[in-house]
């Protein structure tokens, strides 16, 4: 795909573009001045350029690159006066002039707001916004005020200034210094403050960006207060040339051990969010050992992840999870890659100190906890399906427990009677007595056969294997006057349904209808209709409501019946409401 | 028959759960000339019934509320120990050789286990009731042949003829020496052999008599059902109501 080629090129070019730019005056003050000032001060220009690559490319930070970078730049241009400008370089000087300070609050930004993009906290702002005031706002008003003939530049003309007040401008800088004085102090104070305040993964990484930050603050009010302000003339204190040299050497030194910090820092996170990546992609399906990685990951011995299965969030031992505690301010959803939701990590606000770990993490983590969560999705159906099993296997054997006894209890007792009246027959000595207990006989037998009829109903009914439903049902209503039967289309011309769809469409609507006469009274509505895939039944009730699905109870019977058709049950029972109880039942093709 | 000779008819007590079996088998019953003083629905009544009445016999069906199972057999059980003068003809719907066992092994005597379906053979049924009155033991004979049917061959039963095993049977059912020459239509005399051919086989000796050697036909065909004897999938014992 060249067209993305294009797009990748183009930024890379322009950074390299920068990087040169940056370079070339460092390298030519080099040939000009000393090894160890400017030498450091190209060290530290290559370490932010390399720490600025690194975070473009590895961590996505695009503004502390971009920051860290434009900060190469900056020390570049600042070293364009003491190494190959000519004096007459006017407006280029007055350049040089105004921003050759501006690498420290691109710098301080960094060393403020890594590992996060962004500043945060109200007064890092307001230090960072008098870091520009004293590099870039002061230096404005210096150079407006400077009088270049006075400094011996040679083409005055060059110099863009309102009035020439050296004093002024002097004083300016004075103040100036005074102003980075302060700032430094209280950047010290806000990165040991951070640093002490630092918990979990990004703890390591702030500590370092303290380190580098006091170094380099340190650094810079050193080269600014010993080299810089007793050039003004304006100090007291007298500085030897020998000592300027010296202050010059440490802080190059400082700068070049600040920088190599920075970059331990981003080369540290990105070997390490590889090796979460290998960790996290060596749990496999496992959700518990997920949830070992992510905590050991992101520092947090807290964080938990919970797994929607079904329809309800599980812990990833499979055990329903409860509501997530109330300290968890953290709330990631993952998402599935229909958009919907199908993890959520609970962790402690720490873990959003680095938040191109957490993304990162997550990233990987939502791969490979989808993994995990479709087994442990594939756990609670194998365990749904084999407790559905089981139950429907003992709601069999209690079906034919109770007919054995209804066959014990009724039927078998009336044809015994019948033989106990018939052997009395054998025993009568006149006609009419016979014919008495013959028809004693006759009349046990019809009350036996009703017995067996009323059974055999029971287990099947005649109307529902030689009508189908629409007959039963219309047989059931009949039976009760209290039962409104409204049938809709989808049922008619006797249309059929497989026999297992249409027995346990008609025992949802028996049993419903023997709970409603039981519990409620008034008018039991019920509905049934079917379209091309699925059947539908409802039964209606105006009773207390209050119906719930028990193991073990009838309704949990029925539930399992419609379930293990791949239909769904449904009972809607406000208490003092009424209640409602529908199955829905895929249907498919019709029975022969 | 000697009971109705010397007192008049044979008193019965009814208990059955079914009320259409019930009043079949009192009508039944009285056509065959047994007094029936009470028919009750439980056990309760039943036990009430016999201690104020005292009946010859009480007709006691087998599975009856509240637990549907063995509600008659510890009945008969109780009213064995209680009321000494009361046989107990149990009545069953099925063939549980188990319960037979158990209730001749708890009850020596006046005691019968007969199936319900003996109403068809009035003769049978009061045969049954007379014996029981008269303390004698009654076994229906199809339970017999459950029992010796069920039961893997033992080495010494192998060893008896098809007329011992059958003597056999019949000595299980509760029957006498002349019974059972009346029922094969064989004398007396070669009925007394073939018992003795069986108990010497069964290895005991040939002075069992009465009941005592009933039950020893019944604990030997019944031994590998009977409650207590090894794994059995039956009942574990006569359970105390509750």
């Amino acid at each position: 795909m060249p067209q993305r080629r294009v797009v990748t090129l183009v930024p890379r070019l322009a950074l390299v573009a920068l990087v040169v730019v940056a370079a070339v005056p460092t390298a030519v003050s080099v040939r000009h001045g000393g090894w160890l000032p400017d030498g450091g001060f190209l060290l530290l220009q290559a370490m932010l350029t390399v720490a600025g690559l690194l975070l473009w490319w590895g961590d996505g930070l695009r503004g502390n690159a971009l920051r860290l970078l434009l900060a190469g730049v900056c020390l570049g241009v600042s070293n364009v006066d003491s190494g190959w400008a000519p004096a007459d370089a006017g407006s280029l000087l007055q350049l040089e002039w105004t921003l050759q300070w501006s690498a420290v609050p691109l710098v301080a930004t960094v060393l403020l707001a890594y590992p996060e993009d962004h500043v945060r906290g109200r007064g890092r702002r307001v230090l960072v916004a008098l870091f520009w005031v004293w590099a870039v706002g002061f230096r404005v008003v210096s150079s407006l005020l400077w009088d270049p003939v006075a400094s011996g530049v040679e083409d005055p003309v060059r110099w863009f200034h309102v009035v020439s007040a050296r004093a002024a401008s002097l004083v300016v800088e004075q103040a100036s210094g005074a102003l980075l004085a302060v700032l430094v102090v209280w950047f010290v104070v806000v990165q040991v403050a951070r640093a002490r305040r630092a918990r979990g993964a990004g703890r390591p990484a702030v500590v370092l960006v303290a380190l580098a930050g006091t170094l380099l603050a340190v650094g810079q009010l050193l080269r600014v207060g010993l080299g810089y302000v007793p050039w003004t003339g304006l100090s007291r204190v007298p500085v030897t040339e020998a000592a300027a040299e010296w202050v010059s050497g440490v802080q190059a030194i400082s700068g070049a051990i600040a920088g190599g910090a920075l970059v331990a820092v981003v080369v540290r996170a990105a070997t390490h969010r590889g090796e979460i990546v290998e960790r996290l992609l060596a749990v496999g399906g496992d959700a518990a050992a997920a949830e070992a990685v992510l905590q050991d990951a992101l520092a947090d011995p807290t964080l938990r992840l919970r797994v929607l299965v079904g329809s309800g969030w599980v812990a990833v031992d499979g055990h329903r999870s409860g509501p997530p505690g109330a300290d968890r301010t953290v709330q990631v959803l993952l998402r599935g890659d229909d958009g919907h939701p199908v993890v959520e990590v609970d962790a402690a606000d720490h873990v959003l100190l680095d938040p191109a770990l957490l993304r990162l993490t997550l990233a990987a983590g939502a791969v490979v906890v989808q993994n995990a969560r479709l087994t442990l999705e594939r756990e609670a159906h194998l365990a749904e399906v084999g407790a559905s099993r089981t139950r429907i296997v003992e709601a069999g054997v209690a079906q034919r427990r109770q007919l054995e006894r209804d066959l014990h209890d009724g039927a078998q007792q009336s044809l015994l009677a019948v033989s106990a009246t018939l052997s009395r027959a054998a025993l009568a000595t006149d006609t009419d007595g016979m014919r008495a207990v013959v028809d004693q006989a006759r009349a046990g037998l019809s009350a036996a056969l009703a017995e067996v009829r009323g059974l055999a109903h029971g287990i099947h009914p005649a109307a529902l294997r030689q009508g189908g439903l629409a007959s039963a049902l219309g047989t059931l209503a009949a039976g009760s006057p209290d039962v409104k039967l409204h049938l809709g289309p989808g049922l008619a011309g006797g249309r059929r349904f497989p026999t297992a769809v249409e027995s346990t469409a008609y025992f949802v609507v028996a049993e419903s209808v023997a709970n409603a006469v039981r519990h409620a009274s008034g008018r039991v509505r019920v509905s049934a209709d079917a379209g091309p895939q699925a059947l539908t039944v409802a039964v209606c009730d105006a009773g207390r409501g209050g119906a719930l699905v028990r193991p073990g109870g009838g309704l949990a019977g029925l539930e399992d019946r419609v379930r293990a058709l791949g239909g769904v049950l449904v009972v809607d029972s406000p208490p003092g409401d009424g209640t409602t109880v529908s199955a829905l039942l895929p249907c498919g093709e019709a029975a022969p | 028959m000697t009971v109705e000779e010397a007192t008049g008819p044979v008193r019965v007590v009814i208990c059955d759960d079914s009320g259409i079996f019930r009043e079949g088998l009192g009508l039944l019953l009285d056509t065959l000339g047994v007094a029936v003083e009470a028919s009750v629905a439980d056990v309760l009544s039943l036990l009430a019934a016999v201690r104020s009445l005292r009946p010859d016999v009480a007709v006691v069906d087998v599975r009856m509320p509240p637990t549907h199972t063995d509600e008659g057999i510890r009945a008969a059980v109780t009213l064995r120990h209680e009321v000494p003068g009361t046989g107990v003809l149990v009545l069953s719907t099925y063939v549980d050789p188990r319960w037979a066992v158990m209730l001749l092994d708890a009850v020596p005597d006046h005691v019968g286990y007969l199936l319900k379906d003996r109403v068809a053979d009035a003769a049978a049924l009061l045969e049954a009731v007379h014996r029981v009155a008269a303390g004698g033991l009654v076994l229906d004979p199809e339970v017999v042949a459950a029992l010796v049917a069920g039961r893997r061959l033992s080495a010494p039963l192998r060893r008896l003829t098809l007329r011992e095993t059958e003597v056999l049977a019949a000595l299980a059912e509760g029957w006498s020496n002349t019974g059972i020459a009346h029922r094969m239509h064989l004398s007396v005399k070669t009925v007394e052999t073939h018992i003795a051919a069986v108990f010497r086989a069964l290895d005991r000796g040939s002075a069992e008599d009465g009941n005592r050697r009933v039950l020893a036909a019944l604990r030997y065909l019944g031994a590998g059902d009977a409650p207590g004897h090894g794994p059995s999938p039956g009942p574990s014992a006569i359970r105390k109501p509750g």
